[in-house]
Formats: structure tokens, sequence, C-alpha cells
């Protein structure tokens, strides 16, 4: 049984629908002309239907299912980036959402001028980025390279700049609510694989309310002691990890080989 | 104290953003920080040639500080617009793929951007004040008035934000407006209270800065109170329609884009 007192994420009964536009009505011309018309040129989808949770601080509860089940959506309703249609929300204040890690990245900046805009991104002031830049730069490995423009650096280099920014700049921070939508990929090479894997450790360990979005079911196993399986926006499942993944998998033929 | 924290947070969040901005916009370029400048030089030393050549204007008193007013202000109005258009819509990664980054810290980057290219112009103007021994005193009363237009253009950018988002091409008919506002507002000529012209001025928020400051800086005065009254009151009026235009609209964006 949930303690009511220790619950971070109560979700109940939320629905999503979306509606599913075509580009060029968005046009200034085609919205006058919409205006005077009666005839509907939309279609919606529902991506989240009637879904309930609780999630309390520290634990770690996976979000697996396959593409287009609503995981994004689910995650974004509770980081407050979209509105439910219908259902309650209750929310601890401070929650922090990212999908993937290169989101603030500007690639006629230089690594240096990145790290700081990304500390301001995530509410750093500059004393305090500044004190950070040195073991930012020192995790990526990417000492060579501080002062310059990142549209020269590979696809691994940007990775591993965009992933030791972050985690350095969330490090002292305990978030009540974590929602980390496919950010288990850090990319760069197999040593900083590892440093990487190390730091998100550290990182979901710290007693926040966590919900992990991945494809990788190797880390949602080894770190959530729950999971939920959602399917066309359905809670099809939300139990014990292991129980949750193997139903995930004997729906999933491709998974099995 | 909620409210006045996130109010600080997206302003030091809109400056990080505006200060990065404005960096790409003047680094690796040979022209830096002339190119905010450019433009309205381009316009000032075109209608002072036109001025030259034809009876254009002939009884404005100081017509190069008349002509730059105008145009400084047209250009940061034409230009806080065109940004404030592109915010959001521009920058899907940091509406959707983290909460860290508040849409309203997007427009108000676009707006401070604009601020500081009119800081520029501002030297200019200045230059123009001493050199035509006018009073300095009214240099600080431009900026008591620039203040305020700040406080509508702010209010004029949320709203466009959020149009921006709905309608695509929005930035094409901005395109369109701002030509016909150049050529309609008394920029580089100046219209006698009773002709049609200036009557129909009455409905461009521009007009009223501009009438305010050139009767400031010019004439050493205020100007006539009913252009004054308006300016004042539909300054906040504009910056709450577009507070609370951007609240009621901005989970929906967030699909949109």
């Amino acid at each position: 049984m949930q303690n009511q007192e220790l619950s971070k994420i109560k979700v109940i009964n939320i629905s999503k629908k979306f509606n599913i536009g075509y580009r060029k009505s968005d046009s200034a011309l085609a919205k006058f002309l919409a205006y005077f018309s009666t005839r509907e040129n939309k279609r919606s989808i529902q991506v989240l239907d009637n879904v309930s949770l609780q999630v309390s601080a520290g634990e770690n509860v996976g979000l697996i299912g396959g593409n287009g089940s609503g995981k994004s959506t689910l995650l974004r309703i509770i980081a407050g980036i979209y509105q439910a249609d219908s259902g309650s929300l209750q929310v601890a204040p401070n929650v922090i959402y990212m999908n993937g890690f290169g989101f603030g990245l500007k690639p006629k900046l230089t690594m240096r001028e990145n790290v700081f805009l990304t500390g301001a991104i995530m509410g750093l002031s500059v004393s305090e980025i500044k004190k950070r830049l040195p073991e930012i730069v020192s995790f990526s490995g990417l000492e060579e390279f501080v002062d310059t423009k990142i549209y020269q650096f590979s696809s691994g280099m940007l990775n591993r700049l965009s992933f030791s920014t972050i985690t350095h700049c969330l490090q002292q921070k305990v978030p009540d609510i974590i929602l980390l939508d496919e950010v288990f990929s850090a990319g760069g090479d197999a040593s900083f694989q590892d440093k990487a894997i190390g730091k998100m450790e550290e990182f979901l360990r710290r007693g926040s309310a966590v919900i992990l979005v991945s494809h990788e079911l190797g880390f949602i196993r080894k770190y959530c002691n729950r999971a939920i399986l959602l399917e066309k926006g359905k809670i099809k499942i939300f139990g014990e990890t292991s129980e949750v993944i193997a139903t995930y998998l004997s729906n999933n033929d491709s998974f099995k080989s | 104290m909620g409210s006045k924290y996130k109010l600080k947070e997206t302003l030091r969040l809109s400056l990080s953003l505006a200060k990065a901005t404005f960096r790409l916009r003047i680094e690796g370029s040979y022209l830096g920080i002339l190119w905010y400048l450019l433009n309205p030089l381009f316009l000032f030393l075109v209608f002072m040639m036109i001025r030259q050549s034809s009876s254009l204007a002939t009884g404005v008193m100081f017509y190069p500080l008349y002509l730059f007013l105008g145009i400084a202000a047209f250009n940061f109005f034409r230009a806080t617009i065109s940004a404030a258009i592109a915010s959001i819509s521009n920058n899907p990664n940091y509406i959707k793929s983290t909460n860290m980054v508040s849409p309203e810290s997007l427009v108000g980057a676009a707006v401070l951007q604009h601020i500081f290219a009119h800081l520029f112009e501002f030297l200019i103007i200045s230059f123009l004040v001493f050199y035509f021994s006018l009073s300095a005193v009214g240099l600080f009363y431009y900026l008591l008035a620039f203040s305020c237009f700040i406080i509508m253009v702010i209010g004029l950018a949320l709203i466009f934000a959020i149009v921006g988002v709905y309608v695509s091409d929005l930035e094409n008919v901005w395109a369109i407006v701002s030509q016909l506002l150049l050529l309609g507002t008394p920029i580089f000529y100046s219209a006698s209270s009773n002709s049609l012209i200036y009557k129909l001025n009455f409905f461009n928020p521009l007009f009223y800065f501009l009438e305010t400051s050139r009767s400031l800086l010019i004439y050493g005065r205020l100007p006539e109170t009913n252009i004054l009254l308006i300016f004042l009151i539909s300054a906040p009026l504009i910056f709450f329609l577009g507070v609370f235009v951007f609240k009621r609209y901005k989970y929906k964006m967030a699909e949109l884009i």
C-alpha cells in the first residue's frame, strides 16, 4: 500500500487527446477562411486514456511501451508542459523533466559558452557555473576544446558535453520529482559510458520520485522497483518491474529474439 | 513569494538567453556590433538624401534627430516583434524537451536582446542631442518614455509569440505590416494634426512613443495631453492583456510546435 504522505506524484484518470491538423491549415489565410467555414479539417487521436498512478519519494518507476503509446505525453503532463483534458493531478512543486540532454546547445557558441548557457537554463548563477566548469570539462574529457565552437564537434563529443554539463549542474539539487525521457544514452565511447552510468546512478539515488522512460529494458530492470507498461494510451500493467517487462516482451515478438 | 521567485527566474533566464543570442549575432562577423546599427543607419542616410533633394519635412526642426528618433523607435519595435514571433515556434526544444525553460523567458529574451541593441541607437541619439545643443535632461525623460514603451512592447510581444505558434506564416504577415508601419507612421515626415494619416495613427502603438520622445527631446516639453494619457494608460493595459493571453494559451502551444 502506498503511503499517501510520501506520494510525490498522484495522477488520477488523466486523459489527453491531440488534434492532428494539416500544416497548410496553419497559414494566416487558411485561419482566416476557416473562421468563416463550418468544415472541420481535423481529426484527433486519444493519446492517454484514463491513466492513474502514484509515485512516492525515493521510488524509481520505469515507463515502457511502444512508440506512440503516450509515454512522453504522460511525463509532459506531469511536468506541466501539456495540460490534461480531464482527470486530476497532484504533483510536488519541484519537478525536473528532461527529454535527452542536448536541448540547450547552440552550435555557433564555444563549449565554454554553451556550459554557461546550459547552466543558466538549469538555474545556476554565473559564479556557480564558474565553480563547476573545471569539473564539467574534466568529466567530459574535452579539455582541449573548451574554446572551440561546438558545430565542429562530433556527435559523440556533443553527447559528452551535454551529459557532463547537465549532470554536474544537477549535482547539488534534490528535486521532488525527476522525469527522464530517453536519457540513458549518454553517447561517447565505452569508457565514457561507464562514467556516465555511474553519474546517473548517483543522480537516481538521491531520494527524489523518479519516472524513467527508456527502451533500454536493462536500465529499467536495474534501476526501477516498479514499472508501468503503456499501450495505446492505457496502462496495461503497473507492478513489479520483472513482471511488467515480461508482459511487454511477450506482447512484442521482436524482443523475444 | 512564489510568483516573485518565478518572475526573478524568468528575468534571469531571459537575460542569459538574450546574452547568448546577442553574442551569436555579433561574434564571427567583422561587422560585429554594427549589424544592429546598419539597418537604422542606412535608413537614416537614405531619408537624409531624399530630404536634400525634395521638400520632405522642410518645416521640421533638428530633422536629423527627428528622423533618427523615428527610425530607432521603428527599428526596435519591428525587430522585437519579429523576434517574439519566432521565439516560441523556433525553439521547440526548449519548450518540449525540458520544463526548465519557461516560454515567458524566451519572449523576454527576444525583448531584452533588442533593448541591448537600442542602447547603441541611444548613443547616436545622445550624440545628436549634444550636437544640436539640446537639453541633456531630455535624455533622461527619453529613457522614462522608453521604459513605458518597453512595457507596451512586452505585452504585444507575448501576444505575437502566441499567435506565431498558431499562424505559421505570421513572420511574412509581419514583414508586410512593418513596411506599412514604416510608411504610415510619421517617421521621416511630419503629419499635421488634422490629416487622415495623423488620425489613423491613433491606432498605432508606435506613434505614441514617437510623439512623446520627440516632444521631450526636441521641443523640451510634454506631448499633447491626450497622446500622453493614451500612452501611459495603454502601455500597462496592453502589457496585462499580453500576460493574460499568454497564460491562457501557453499550455496549448506546446502541442503545436
